[in-house]
């Protein structure tokens, strides 16, 4: 099959006419084909110059791949390790030429819990046998059977000749970083949240376009209004001194209150907003 | 109070179109609300050499308004044109807020006899 792909191309390599042309235009798939057939047939000449533009290809590539940030692994069709870069190299701990020809589930140890059921499915095993890449965030290595545990985002992507798949790339980086920031943000607004729910001034969160982003229960009970109706209302932008104003606000039943109105800029969910805090001054006016 | 279309006198150029702006008070004689139309006054007579209208709009002569422009804390300003709408809310204090939500940055400095016409 591939001879007859490649007989066209292969017949215009002959002539030496424009052959730097044609060898760029050609997929590396297809240079290594035509390599087989020059073999084949007994070409050294053309041969020579397959075999020369296969072995910049793969050095152009390798250097490419070592230069990446992210870890590069490629398995073969046996999920055995065939390259791994720096990168990788350096997230598992070992260098590189002891691990190639090892199982991945033995070098990288890379589990997916989302994929399948009860604790996750390798990405390479679910890559070979469905041919259908994947990314995720929700990786987990354990590489070299160590209690190391380290969190990666990653993407694994089918390599295919002539529609076969034939190995796996695997691209990975550390998230683990990120993500105990990301837990750590977390707990941090749940605390502030608790916080602003026990304190007995009414506050609200207002965005930059005056919509109310959060309510307190004693913002609720002061605007005699539930969250739902106040989420997402427009209530205007804030614009009171440092010291304070006095606003009236409305209340159940249509009834003003005065109230002290402080507000200071703030940050809520990483976008720009007010914290307006109102301690109501008296009690519904006449 | 003083009505004045606040233009400067003397001069051929043609009318400028006017800004609109409508100022929500609950009495106002309180001097929580006298205090917040008199900011905003103060800093659209700096900003817009008097070429705005600014109507004071007393929540207990027409309760009916609350609900029907959704108003929750007042004093509130509402600039009813140029367009978009735009409300801001408080004592008006802040000016550098009342500027940068109005996009009055860009306007001219008003001259010291500026004045604003204020209705209602």
């Amino acid at each position: 099959m591939g001879d007859v792909r490649f007989q066209k191309p292969y017949d215009r390599l002959k002539d030496s006419t424009g052959r730097a042309e044609i060898l760029r235009s050609m997929s590396s798939e297809d240079v290594i084909a035509a390599l087989a057939a020059a073999s084949r047939e007994q070409d050294p000449l053309l041969a020579n110059v397959l075999a020369s533009e296969a072995q910049n290809r793969v050095s152009r590539e390798e250097a490419a791949l070592e230069c990446l940030g992210e870890g590069v692994c490629i398995v073969d069709a046996q999920a055995r390790v065939v390259h791994i870069n720096r990168a990788g190299a350096d997230l598992i701990h070992r260098p590189a030429t002891e691990v190639l020809w090892h199982p991945a589930r033995e070098v990288l140890n890379l589990i997916d819990p989302t994929l399948g059921e009860a604790g996750g499915l390798r990405p390479e095993d679910v890559v070979l046998a469905t041919g259908r890449g994947i990314e995720s965030e929700e990786g987990v290595l354990t590489p070299n059977g160590s209690d190391r545990k380290v969190l990666v985002g990653y993407s694994a992507a089918p390599v295919r000749r002539e529609g076969e798949v034939t190995g796996v790339v695997i691209a990975f980086r550390d998230i683990t970083q990120r993500r105990r920031a990301e837990q750590a943000l977390a707990q941090s607004e749940a605390r502030l949240r608790r916080l602003l729910q026990a304190i007995p001034d009414a506050i609200l969160v207002i965005d930059p376009n005056g919509c109310v982003r959060y309510v307190n229960p004693a913002a609720e009970d002061l605007l005699g209004r539930g969250a739902q109706e106040l989420l997402g209302a427009s209530l205007g932008i804030p614009s009171v001194s440092v010291g304070g104003a006095e606003v009236d606000v409305s209340g159940a039943g249509g009834t003003w209150r005065l109230a002290r109105q402080r507000t200071i800029p703030f940050e809520w969910e990483n976008e720009p907003a007010f914290l307006s805090i109102y301690s109501q001054v008296r009690e519904p006016k006449a | 109070m003083r009505l004045s279309s606040g233009k400067p006198t003397g001069t051929e150029s043609p009318p400028e179109p006017r800004w609109e702006f409508q100022v929500f008070v609950v009495g106002r004689a309180a001097p929580h609300s006298q205090r917040a139309v008199l900011n905003l006054q103060r800093i659209l007579d700096r900003h817009l050499r008097g070429g705005y209208d600014l109507k004071v709009i007393d929540l207990r002569e027409q309760p009916e308004l609350a609900a029907q422009e959704q108003l929750i804390v007042i004093p509130a300003v509402v600039r009813k044109h140029p367009p978009p709408s735009v409300r801001l809310t408080g004592d008006f204090s802040d000016e550098a807020r009342v500027i940068g939500a109005f996009g009055l940055e860009a306007t001219p400095t008003a001259s010291p006899s500026a004045e604003g016409k204020r209705l209602g």
